[in-house]
């Protein structure tokens, strides 16, 4: 890589390490509070829980 | 290198390298099938059709990653640099086995539709403004085009005619790719799995990625920071010549410019730009071969006195002057234009 090219990867990645992260922790968030939803809602009476 | 065109230049290790290939993608499709069988409750079994749709997409995922992997880790140990070599045949692969997930999910979701199924892929779920629901296929077109480009333009004619800085700037266009893939998987089959591994794995994959890119990219700058020092008239200070093994090199860095290969070949001291004309390989990280700088890469050849490929090949790289001065090398730090041969410095005690 030329050094144009090092100076692009290395103010690139830090941002997209970030942005990864944050979509990462994201959509765990979303999965638990699906899952909470999921385990506190009522038992459906024609599923005769 | 290739003089005219064939769509790939077959080598013994390129067949051993497409082989080993080939066997890892059949084994973890094979892996992941059985896998799905046996430690899925009959319940919970997803349909055949599911199951493959999944293991191509899981093996698009795993080939993605580790070919993210190769740059950055062939930095930190040239054992990995063989990985690099024709990291553009995994690029491929990895785009073939996401086209087969797509053409699945497309079967299998949205053809009994009545619309397209692309348009119903992208207008079935409208709610891009939620988080939880989000229609995650989207992402994972928008990566598959991506991919399609890379894949498309893999080949050296595609560069020859780009041009390698332009080149090098679409296939960053992977990076992107990737950060769209993983949040694809984030918000779709994540979200539907009950277990924690299918994250996990995601986590650990996408982190160690991000971990190498950050971490080598930071070393390269700091390098590219530090630069050698160079005196009032331009001189760089290399090192003793026996300091440099036969056949390789010292690669300086100007305070300005590209960095530079210094190579010993016998008792001759040349010094050419360290950035190969084809993808910007590290010349200084290769050896002469047949009076030749080899570009540990591609094996892209240059003459060291003038810079220029031997012929029928036109590639041309920048040569830079040397002298020896109390038994220490040292390079200018300016390249020399012009088509004239720049000699070579001799080493003390050399037959001459």
């Amino acid at each position: 890589m030329n050094r144009a090219q090092r100076r692009a990867h290395a103010r690139l990645w830090p941002v997209l390490a970030l942005l990864l992260a944050a979509a990462f922790a994201g959509s765990l968030l979303v999965k638990a509070g699906v899952d909470r939803a999921a385990r506190e809602a009522p038992a459906s009476p024609i599923g005769g829980g | 290198m290739a003089h005219g065109y064939r769509l790939v230049q077959w080598t013994p290790f390129k067949k051993r390298y497409d082989l080993a290939l080939l066997l890892g993608v059949v084994v973890f499709l094979g892996a992941y099938l059985v896998a799905g069988l046996a430690f899925t409750p009959p319940g919970d079994r997803p349909l055949p059709i599911q199951l493959a749709l999944r293991a191509f997409g899981a093996a698009a995922f795993a080939l993605l990653t580790l070919i993210l992997l190769i740059g950055p880790l062939a930095r930190l140990s040239p054992r990995f640099t063989p990985l690099l070599y024709n990291r553009r045949h995994l690029g491929v692969t990895c785009f073939g086995l996401a086209l087969a997930h797509a053409g699945l999910v497309g079967l299998w979701y949205h053809g009994f539709s009545d619309l397209n199924p692309l348009v119903s892929l992208l207008a079935s779920n409208p709610r891009y403004s939620s988080i939880q629901g989000f229609p995650f296929e989207s992402l994972g077109l928008v990566a598959l085009l991506i991919l399609f480009v890379m894949a498309a333009t893999s080949h050296d004619f595609w560069n020859n005619v780009l041009g390698p800085n332009m080149w090098k700037a679409l296939h960053m266009l992977v990076y992107w790719a990737y950060g769209l893939v993983v949040v694809h998987v984030m918000l779709g089959a994540v979200q539907g799995e009950k277990s924690a591994v299918y994250a996990a794995v995601v986590g650990v994959g996408a982190g160690l990625v991000a971990l190498v890119h950050v971490l080598v990219g930071a070393r390269e700058a700091r390098r590219d920071a530090r630069a050698d020092i160079a005196a009032a008239d331009g001189w760089l200070r290399v090192g003793p010549p026996d300091e440099i093994a036969d056949g390789r090199a010292r690669i300086v860095t100007p305070p300005t410019g590209e960095r530079i290969a210094v190579f010993r070949d016998g008792a001759a001291i040349h010094a050419i730009s360290n950035v190969c004309r084809h993808q910007g390989g590290p010349l200084g990280e290769g050896r002469i071969v047949d009076g030749c700088v080899t570009c540990p890469w591609h094996g892209f050849q240059y003459r060291p006195q003038d810079g220029r490929s031997p012929a029928p090949f036109t590639e041309r790289v920048a040569v830079y002057r040397t002298r020896i001065e109390d038994g220490v090398i040292f390079v200018h730090g300016e390249p020399v234009f012009g088509d004239e041969d720049v000699p070579p410095s001799v080493t003390a005690g050399a037959a001459t």
